[in-house]
C-alpha cells in the first residue's frame, strides 16, 4: 500500500473516531457517492492533437466514490472530511509500469487487476466565533469560491482549475477547481456582507492530464527534455487573498485581491543544442484586482466579474546555435514573458422561463479562460503563443445552457455549449445531455460531446474528430 | 320615472350599498386579521420546524423529502426565512436563505458555494413538489388582494380574493376559508390568470405555545392531479431567533452541519 493510501484512510480513521467521540453533535455525519462514468468515442482519430483512439473505442472506464464526514463538535466548532477514490477497468494496460500480466503486489493486493487511487478532496476544522463574535477561522484543505459568475469565472482565483478532470469530459467535473490548504479567516457585518483573508500555504498547482510531459516533449519532436523552475517552499512564496462582499441597494457587489502564481505552467525557454532541445517551465507569480456583482431586474439574474491581472515581471529566452566564423555558438534572445497587465471579464443572465414545466437559460461572455494570458509580442513570436491553443492568448467565449424539466424534474434534458471566437477563426461545442431521476439519490444521465467549426486556429476545433457519448450512473447515499 | 319611487330607490340603492361596503369592510377586516395570524403581530414572532413533504405523483409514486427551516415574521416584504434539506442524500445539505426584498440565496454544499438567485424563481416548483416558492412564502394577502365575504357558516369564513391591479401575485383569484378559531386558512382555491381553478390547498391547524400554526398542509394540483404533504414536526415558536440566524454565515455552516 502507498504511503498516500496509507495517510488517507489514516485521516479517514482520525475522522470516524472524530465522529463517533462522545460529545461529538451530529445526526448523521456519514454521506457520500458512488458513480460510474464511461465515454465511448464515436470516430477514428489516428493522429489527434489531444487523443489517438478508434470508433467505438472507450475514452474513460471510471468508478468513483466519494465518502464524507462532516458535523460539529461543539456549538461553535465544525469539521468536514472527504475522500475520492478512482478506480479504473483500464488500469492494468495503462502506464509505463504495467507488466503483461495482473500480477498481485507484495502484500497479495492486486493492484494491478484492481487498480484504485485515493485522495484526500477536503479535510478542515472551522472555529466559529474566533476571538471576535462575528468571526470564523476554517482551516486545512477546503474549497474556498469567490465570485458571482456560473462556472467559468475570472474571480474565483483561490483554488487551481482540476486540468485533468476537464479533458475526462464528465459534466460533473467541468471548469472543477480543487480545494487547497488554507488559513482562512471571514469577518461577518451583515446578513449578506462580509471581509475575507485566506492565507494558502502552498502553491497552486492545477492537476495536469495524464500524458502532459509526453505531449511537451513529443510536440517538440520527440527529443526535448522539460526543465521546472521550482520555487523554495518559503514564506513568502505562499498565495494570499482578500475580499469584501457586501449588498448595494439590491445588488450584491464583491471586491478581491489575489497574490499567488500561476496555477499553469508557463513556457519560459527554449535552448537548442547538439543533444536536443531543452525546454524550460515556470509557475510565475501574479497579483489579480477583481470586482464582481450580482443582483436581479424584473425578474432575471444577473452577474458580471473583471479582474485585472498583472503578471510579475519574468523574462524568457530562446537560444539556438549557429555559426560564426565557422565555430558554433548559442545565439540567446531574452525578452519580457509579459508586457503589461491584462483584463479578463464577465457578464452573464439566466431566467425561468413558464413554458410546460419550466425552462432554465443561462447565458455568459467570457473574456479569457483559466489557462490564457496576454504575452508580450517577442514572446508570441517566439514561441508561436496565439489565439485559439490550450495556454495561448486570451480570447472570448460565449457560453450557454438551457435546462428543460419533465415529470416534476426526475427528467431534465440539458443543452450545454460554448462558442469559441478566437479572431477570424471559430469553433462550437454542443454538450447535449439528459439526467433520469431514477429514485431518490439515484440518477442515471448520458450525453455527448460535440465539436464543430474550425480545426486550425481554434482551441477546441481540433476536438472534433473526439466527439463521444458517455453516460453515468450516481447514487449519493 | 315616476317622482316618488325614485327617491325610494336612490335610498334603497344607498342602502344596499351601504350593506356590501360593511360586508366587504367585514371581509377586510377578517383578511387583516388573517394576515396578522398568518405573518403579522398574531403570529410567533420567529419559527424552527422539520417539514417532511410527501410528494405523490398522479401515477402513484412517492417521494419524500425533510426540510428544517427557520423563520421570522416581520413587515411585509421584510420576513426572513433559512431552510436546509435534511433528505433525500441527493439534496442534502443544500440551503435556501430569504432575505428582505426577495433577496435569494442558494447554497449549494457539494461546490461549497452561496450562490444569489432571481426572484423569478418564486413561481417555479419548490423542489418537484406542488407547491411554488410563493405558495410557501408566509406573505401579507392584504397587500395583494381584495377580498368579498362569500360565506359564513359557525365555524368558518369564506371570502372571495380578487388580486389587486399590479399585485406581482401568481393566482387572479383565490377562494379562502378561514377557521374562525385560528384565524388561519383551512382551505384555499387557487385560479390561474384565465379564472380557472387550477390548485387547492387544504390546511390543518395545531397550538404551539400560546399560537395557532399550521401543522398539515395538502396542496393537489388539478391539472397534473399530483399532489404534496407538507406535515411539520418539532415546530418551536419565539426562542429569539437573532438576525444572526438568517445571515449567508449561517446557511453555509447550518447548512455543512
Amino acid at each position: 500500500m502507498t504511503k498516500r493510501r496509507q495517510s488517507a484512510i489514516s485521516i479517514l480513521g482520525l475522522a470516524l473516531a472524530l465522529a463517533c467521540a462522545p460529545g461529538v453533535r451530529a445526526d448523521n455525519p456519514f454521506s457520500g457517492m458512488v458513480k460510474f462514468f464511461s465515454s465511448v468515442f464515436i470516430e477514428d482519430n489516428a493522429s489527434g492533437t489531444h487523443f489517438s483512439h478508434r470508433a467505438g473505442e472507450f475514452g474513460l472506464r471510471r468508478l468513483e466514490v466519494r465518502f464524507s464526514l462532516a458535523g460539529d463538535v461543539t456549538d461553535r466548532v465544525g469539521y468536514a472530511v472527504r475522500l475520492d477514490g478512482f478506480a479504473s477497468p483500464d488500469a492494468m494496460s495503462l502506464g509505463s509500469n504495467a507488466g503483461l500480466f495482473p500480477e498481485a503486489e507484495g502484500s497479495g493486493a492486486p493492484l494491478r487487476s484492481e487498480p484504485f487511487d485515493i485522495l484526500l478532496y477536503e479535510a478542515w476544522v472551522r472555529v466559529n466565533g474566533f476571538v471576535l463574535k462575528n468571526l470564523d477561522l476554517t482551516v486545512g484543505r477546503q474549497r474556498i469560491s469567490w465570485g458571482t459568475a456560473d462556472k467559468v469565472g475570472v474571480v474565483d482565483n483561490l483554488n487551481p482549475v482540476d486540468l485533468a478532470n476537464f479533458f475526462t469530459f464528465d459534466p460533473d467535473y467541468f471548469a472543477d477547481r480543487r480545494p487547497q490548504t488554507a488559513v482562512n479567516l471571514e469577518y461577518y457585518f451583515g446578513p449578506a456582507s462580509k471581509l475575507q483573508c485566506v492565507w494558502l500555504l502552498e502553491r497552486q498547482y492545477a492537476p495536469l492530464p495524464q500524458g502532459f510531459e509526453s505531449l511537451l516533449r513529443g510536440g517538440a519532436g520527440g527529443e526535448a527534455e522539460v526543465h521546472l523552475a521550482v520555487r523554495e517552499p518559503l514564506l513568502k512564496h505562499t498565495n494570499l487573498g482578500f475580499r469584501l462582499s457586501t449588498v448595494l441597494g439590491k445588488t450584491d457587489i464583491g471586491l478581491t485581491y489575489y497574490r499567488g502564481n500561476f496555477p499553469l505552467p508557463v513556457l519560459t525557454g527554449s535552448a537548442l543544442s547538439a543533444t536536443g532541445l531543452d525546454l524550460g517551465y515556470d509557475y510565475p507569480g501574479q497579483q489579480i484586482f477583481a470586482a464582481d456583482l450580482a443582483g436581479d431586474v424584473l425578474g432575471f439574474g444577473f452577474w458580471a466579474e473583471a479582474a485585472y491581472v498583472l503578471p510579475e515581471g519574468l523574462r524568457g529566452s530562446v537560444s539556438m546555435p549557429v555559426m560564426v566564423d565557422g565555430r558554433v555558438v548559442d545565439f540567446v534572445s531574452t525578452f519580457r514573458v509579459f508586457e503589461r497587465g491584462w483584463m479578463r471579464a464577465v457578464l452573464g443572465a439566466d431566467a425561468n422561463f413558464s413554458l410546460g414545466t419550466g425552462l432554465y437559460l443561462n447565458v455568459q461572455y467570457v473574456r479569457g479562460f483559466f489557462d490564457e494570458s496576454a504575452f508580450s509580442s517577442l514572446y508570441r513570436r517566439y514561441f508561436q503563443k496565439d489565439k485559439g491553443m490550450f495556454f495561448g492568448e486570451l480570447e472570448d467565449y460565449v457560453l450557454g445552457r438551457a435546462e428543460y424539466k419533465l415529470w416534476r424534474g426526475d427528467l431534465k434534458l440539458e443543452l450545454g455549449g460554448l462558442a469559441e471566437l478566437a479572431g477570424g477563426a471559430s469553433a462550437w461545442v454542443f454538450m447535449p445531455g439528459l439526467e433520469y431521476r431514477i429514485a431518490d439519490a439515484v440518477s442515471l444521465r448520458a450525453g455527448a460531446f460535440w465539436v464543430s467549426g474550425d480545426e486550425d486556429g481554434t482551441k477546441f476545433g481540433p476536438f472534433k474528430k473526439d466527439r463521444l457519448v458517455y453516460a453515468a450512473f450516481k447514487l449519493v447515499f | 320615472m315616476n317622482k316618488k319611487i325614485a327617491p325610494i330607490l336612490c335610498l334603497g340603492i344607498l342602502g344596499l350599498g351601504a350593506a356590501l361596503g360593511a360586508q366587504n369592510r367585514s371581509a377586510e377586516d377578517i383578511l387583516r386579521r388573517v394576515d396578522a395570524a398568518v405573518s403579522g403581530p398574531a403570529a410567533p414572532r420567529d419559527m424552527e420546524s422539520v417539514m417532511t413533504m410527501t410528494i405523490t405523483s398522479a401515477s402513484g409514486a412517492v417521494k419524500t423529502r425533510r426540510l428544517r427551516v427557520w423563520s421570522q415574521a416581520a413587515a411585509a416584504g421584510e420576513s426572513r426565512r433559512l431552510m436546509k434539506f435534511l433528505a433525500p442524500p441527493d439534496v442534502r445539505g443544500i440551503g435556501f436563505l430569504t432575505l428582505a426584498d426577495d433577496h435569494m440565496y442558494l447554497y449549494l454544499p457539494e461546490f461549497r458555494r452561496i450562490r444569489r438567485i432571481a426572484s423569478h424563481n418564486k413561481s417555479e416548483p419548490f423542489v418537484g413538489s406542488d407547491f411554488s416558492y410563493e405558495d410557501l412564502a408566509a406573505s401579507a394577502f392584504s397587500d395583494s388582494y381584495v377580498p368579498a365575504l362569500a360565506g359564513e357558516d359557525e365555524t368558518t369564513w369564506t371570502l372571495d380574493l380578487e388580486r389587486r391591479p399590479g399585485a406581482g401575485k401568481p393566482y387572479k383569484k383565490i377562494r379562502l376559508v378561514v377557521s374562525k378559531d385560528a384565524l388561519l386558512p383551512l382551505r384555499m382555491e387557487l385560479h390561474d390568470n384565465s379564472g380557472q381553478r387550477i390548485k387547492i390547498e387544504e390546511q390543518e391547524n395545531g397550538r404551539a405555545g400560546a399560537y395557532w400554526v399550521p401543522v398539515l398542509i395538502r396542496m393537489k394540483d388539478l391539472k397534473s392531479g399530483s399532489r404534496t404533504e407538507l406535515v411539520m414536526s418539532d415546530v418551536k415558536v419565539d426562542q429569539g431567533l437573532g438576525d444572526e440566524v438568517f445571515t449567508q454565515r449561517n446557511l453555509r455552516t447550518r447548512a455543512e452541519s
